[in-house]
């Protein structure tokens, strides 16, 4: 029985170890647009991207006081809906409300939007069902694209900021 | 002196009536040979004539997109008058300042600034409203104006001559397919007519005129007139442009 609870404990701690180092750390001083620069390379389209001005955040987001850099781009081709984005927040805390917001922007995207590219560019709505959020370090990354751009935008954040 | 009192409050309140009623933004239809410039609203005219049609760039929704459609402007279905995506459609929100038509000089995809200054309009006119209709009530006026504002200030840059004219959202008819929305066809339509009031309130601050088209579309309830729809609810058929087209002509901006 003594050995089965010492066996129990060994095991527990080891995996709680594993656990620990296996868990990643990101940079936290990389400018958005530097990373969305470098995000644009390995995703080029015709006609390039346009940059979301303050307004966009402003009228858009529900808290746009949340995060300390931002960067929002868009597809200028007015019948490709291809947008994503990235925010720094200053703390973990702000971090965790940034995550809820951006979310919610995504999920009122879907909802409004939807009706509206349907009728106009139905080819591009299952970019909307791949839309998504995610989270490094004290960056919240987004994206509105097909689901292998997707992937390779969180792909190219994670490289970018992973320690 | 209780009645000189009473005299002069009276005389007060009436005053103030009279100022009321004559600070409307609405204007009294004038004569034939006359077109007023006073305020936002264009009012009725002189008829202006196919050549004064003819020199407007339309920008704006798939109900404006459906002129080319219906084949009511010159040129008909290889009008160049329209202003539009490859879709045919447009919204009114942060990025449209800055979205790609197809240029009616050279029929490639270029930026909206770039197509307005190829064909430097006489007159623009901008209609927007439907798309995006709910959203725009959610984010309120303020938005609304600022996305609107940029449209118009790209447009100045670009063709610093051109007459902007914004022009009243169309309503939607009754059998409209309301289960894409989260609002029924009445709200839907009180919706349009609070965004116009915003249009006509922008285009006051900012010196433009205000087409209010609806004068002709709409029926006593506040729906579009049954007729003038092509059985989707919100586009048009052919005699409802020609309506709209006569209505430009009669409340002509000089």
């Amino acid at each position: 029985m003594k050995r089965l609870l010492i066996l129990s404990i060994t095991l527990f701690a080891t995996a709680s170890l594993l656990a620990c180092s296996n868990k990643k750390e990101y940079l936290d001083s990389i400018p958005c647009a530097d990373i969305l620069n470098e995000v644009e390379k390995q995703l080029p389209i015709e006609l390039g991207y346009e940059s979301y001005d303050t307004d966009h955040v402003k009228y858009n987001f529900e808290r746009y006081d949340l995060d300390d850099d931002h960067a929002l781009r868009y597809s200028v081709r007015s019948d490709n809906i291809d947008e994503f984005g990235i925010f720094h927040a200053p703390d973990e805390k702000a971090k965790a409300e940034l995550l809820a917001v951006t979310e919610s922007y995504i999920e009122e995207m879907k909802k409004s939007k939807r009706t509206f590219i349907e009728s106009y560019a139905p080819n591009e709505t299952p970019k909307l069902d791949s839309a998504e959020v995610r989270d490094y370090g004290n960056y919240v990354a987004y994206a509105v694209l097909s689901e292998d751009n997707c992937e390779l935008f969180f792909e190219t954040v994670e490289r970018l900021l992973e320690k | 002196m209780k009645r000189k009192l009473l005299f002069t409050v009276t005389a007060i309140i009436l005053a103030f009536l009279l100022n009321s009623c004559t600070s409307s933004k609405t204007l009294p239809v004038v004569s034939d040979n006359e077109v007023v410039q006073s305020g936002a609203i264009l009012a009725e005219s002189k008829d202006m004539g196919d050549d004064y049609i003819d020199s407007f760039l339309f920008f704006g929704e798939s109900t404006t997109y459906h002129m080319k459609n219906r084949g009511v402007l010159s040129g008909g279905k290889d009008t160049k008058q329209i202003l539009a995506n490859r879709s045919g459609t447009a919204i009114l929100d942060s990025s449209t300042y800055n979205m790609t038509v197809i240029s009616p000089i050279t029929g490639k995809e270029v930026l909206l600034k770039d197509a307005v200054a190829a064909v430097r309009p006489k007159y623009m006119l901008l209609t927007f409203g439907l798309n995006g209709a709910v959203g725009n009530i959610k984010k309120g006026e303020e938005y609304f104006r600022s996305c609107y504002i940029k449209l118009i200030d790209t447009i100045k840059s670009a063709s610093p001559d051109t007459r902007i004219i914004l022009g009243s959202c169309f309503p939607v008819a009754s059998n409209m397919n309301m289960s894409s929305y989260t609002v029924t066809v009445k709200e839907l339509n009180s919706y349009i007519e609070i965004t116009n009031q915003w249009t006509l309130d922008l285009a006051d601050d900012e010196g433009l005129r205000y087409l209010n088209v609806n004068e002709v579309l709409i029926d006593s309830n506040g729906y579009l007139k049954f007729e003038y729809q092509v059985g989707d609810g919100h586009h048009l058929t052919r005699d409802a442009y020609l309506k709209i087209l006569e209505y430009i002509r009669t409340h002509g901006y000089k």
